[in-house]
């Protein structure tokens, strides 16, 4: 659509008419104008008839010899369509390695998904055969990886394990029935537990004892049961606390065999009266002896596993992964889809409006500069 | 948005398109370039980019006469440029050796004509050339040139009165 033009001035289109009469060869054109036309066109440079000749022989001929083309030139109408897929590619990329970081960040901090935990698993177990220091302590997830576990000398060092566990998850009920198979299926049992539900926030607290050798499969289970929002791990070197035990229980021992002696010889009432008291006291000490190594052996056998289950709403939790694939995990997963195409979309578009915006200035610019050039050859 | 048509529908086109512009084309090209084997070469050029390119033409931008002289003022342009050269008359002068009785006044008013013809700006002989030897409308030139109709009417209309002044001006 062109733009309001200004109207002629009415003498000058006066004028303009009566030439456009006198080039039409008009018979009321005006004499002066007329033979001007005629005079003009008289003077018009003619075509040397064999510059005609070759010309009409090239235009019959339809111009055999093509122009020069320039390479690639037919794909130069999918240069935008190029354009746009290398961008969207890139974004891709760009996401793919962004979301790539962002699990790599999660598995060395507090949260994570089973699969970051499996990982830790894994170095857990290699981690074992390290052997145990003799200092013990309360670690991080991070660093309770490294720390020593009691399973190649078994016989000189006894370590005891614990784990803190925080999961949330949309159906808590359910969640805590897994906790209880997951915990029988490894060996283990429920120590305590506490589960709040209402119409508020659903909550569960277990303390689980869990055989030491199995420690990391029960972990493994549990972190399949919601989403791993932090999980700590610790080691605590018992070995000193056990060998104290089961030497105090052997000195006991060997004493009543003393005594046992003793008593065998014994002649005198009053002999006999003293050591059986002596004996007394001394099965007083080996029953103390024996449940204070029990128990020991107990901290060492059996790890402790501190688990938190928190209900959230459907949108923050994660699906399960040991679950069946419902068609509320595949609206979920749809969902998902749609936001990493919708954030694609946006990524792309931020590459590419500033890049079109660019290249049509310059193609702007690049026309309007070809065109002051060749307008200022006929200024010269 | 280029028209679809036949092959033989463009060729036909086309060759018409020759048949009716070429002379016209190349007056044109000659009086920008003043030098007949540039106008020549411009000529040629003009049609061969004109053939290659005759499926993006669109009608609803313009007539194809229009088109056609806006590429060959392209290309007269681009030759221009090339040449650094403007105004030079090689134009082969008329022979007006022989001028018969009674058309001697004739010969005197077209050298009259081919002198102020000579002595206009290259702009304004733009203009003479196709508004006389292509007989393009204002519409159709305003198109060539890139400005509106009314603006290419009041430069016409001033190079017709630079034309004027000069046939009328003392030798």
């Amino acid at each position: 659509m062109r733009r309001h033009e200004p109207t002629l001035d009415p003498a000058v289109a006066a004028e303009l008419e009566a030439l456009e009469a006198a080039l039409a060869g008009h018979p009321a054109a005006e004499p002066e104008l007329a033979a001007l036309v005629r005079d003009v066109r008289a003077e018009a440079p003619a075509m040397a008839p064999d510059f005609r000749a070759r010309l009409d022989r090239r235009v019959e001929r339809g111009f055999e010899r093509p122009l020069p083309r320039r390479r690639f030139a037919s794909l130069r109408p999918m240069i935008p369509a190029l354009a746009v897929a290398g961008c969207v590619l890139a974004a891709l990329v760009a996401v793919v390695l962004s979301a790539g970081g962002g699990s790599n960040d999660s598995a060395s901090s507090a949260g994570g998904t089973a699969a970051p935990l499996a990982a830790r698993e894994q170095s857990s177990d290699s981690a074992k055969g390290s052997g145990a220091s003799g200092s013990a302590g309360t670690a991080s997830s991070g660093s309770a990886l490294a720390a020593p576990a009691p399973s190649a000398p078994a016989r000189q060092r006894r370590v005891e394990r614990s784990t803190r566990l925080d999961l949330t998850t949309t159906d808590v009920q359910a969640a805590s029935d897994g906790v209880v198979r997951a915990t029988q299926a490894t060996g283990g049992f429920v120590q305590s537990s506490q589960v709040s539900t209402g119409d508020g926030r659903s909550t569960a607290s277990f303390v689980l004892r869990v055989p030491t050798s199995r420690l990391d499969d029960a972990l493994a289970r549990l972190s399949r049961l919601g989403h791993v929002k932090s999980v700590q791990q610790s080691a605590d070197d018992i070995t000193n606390v056990y060998n104290g035990a089961s030497t105090r229980l052997a000195e006991a021992r060997a004493e009543r065999r003393g005594l046992l002696r003793a008593l065998a010889k014994a002649t005198t009432a009053a002999q006999i009266t003293s050591l059986r008291a002596r004996i007394a006291d001394n099965r007083r000490a080996l029953q103390r002896d024996q449940r204070e190594l029990d128990a020991v052996r107990n901290r060492a056998n059996y790890a402790t596993i501190g688990l938190e289950l928190t209900g959230v709403a459907r949108k923050h939790a994660t699906v399960p992964s040991g679950g069946p694939w419902t068609p509320g995990d595949a609206a979920h997963d749809a969902a998902r889809v749609l936001e990493v195409s919708a954030g694609v979309a946006l990524i792309a578009l931020a590459v590419l409006v500033p890049l079109s915006l660019v290249g049509a200035a310059g193609g702007f610019a690049a026309v309007a500069v070809r065109r002051r050039r060749r307008e200022a050859a006929l200024s010269s | 948005m280029a028209i679809d048509q036949a092959p033989t529908t463009v060729a036909a086109s086309f060759e018409a398109l020759y048949r009716t512009s070429a002379d016209a084309v190349y007056a044109y090209a000659a009086s920008l370039l003043r030098d007949r084997s540039a106008a020549e070469e411009v000529t040629a050029a003009a049609f061969e980019r004109a053939f290659r390119k005759q499926r993006s033409f669109d009608p609803r931008r313009g007539t194809q006469r229009a088109w056609l002289f806006g590429i060959a003022r392209n290309a007269a342009l681009d030759e221009l440029r090339r040449r650094k050269r403007s105004a030079e008359l090689s134009v082969e002068p008329a022979d007006d050796e022989a001028a018969p009785e009674g058309e001697a006044e004739a010969a005197e008013r077209r050298a009259a004509v081919r002198a102020a013809l000579a002595a206009l700006h290259p702009r304004e002989r733009e203009l003479i050339a196709l508004k006389f030897h292509a007989g393009l409308s204002n519409a159709e030139i305003a198109d060539v040139l890139g400005v509106s109709a009314s603006n290419a009417g009041t430069r016409v209309h001033r190079a017709l009165v630079r034309l004027r002044e000069a046939c009328h001006a003392p030798s």
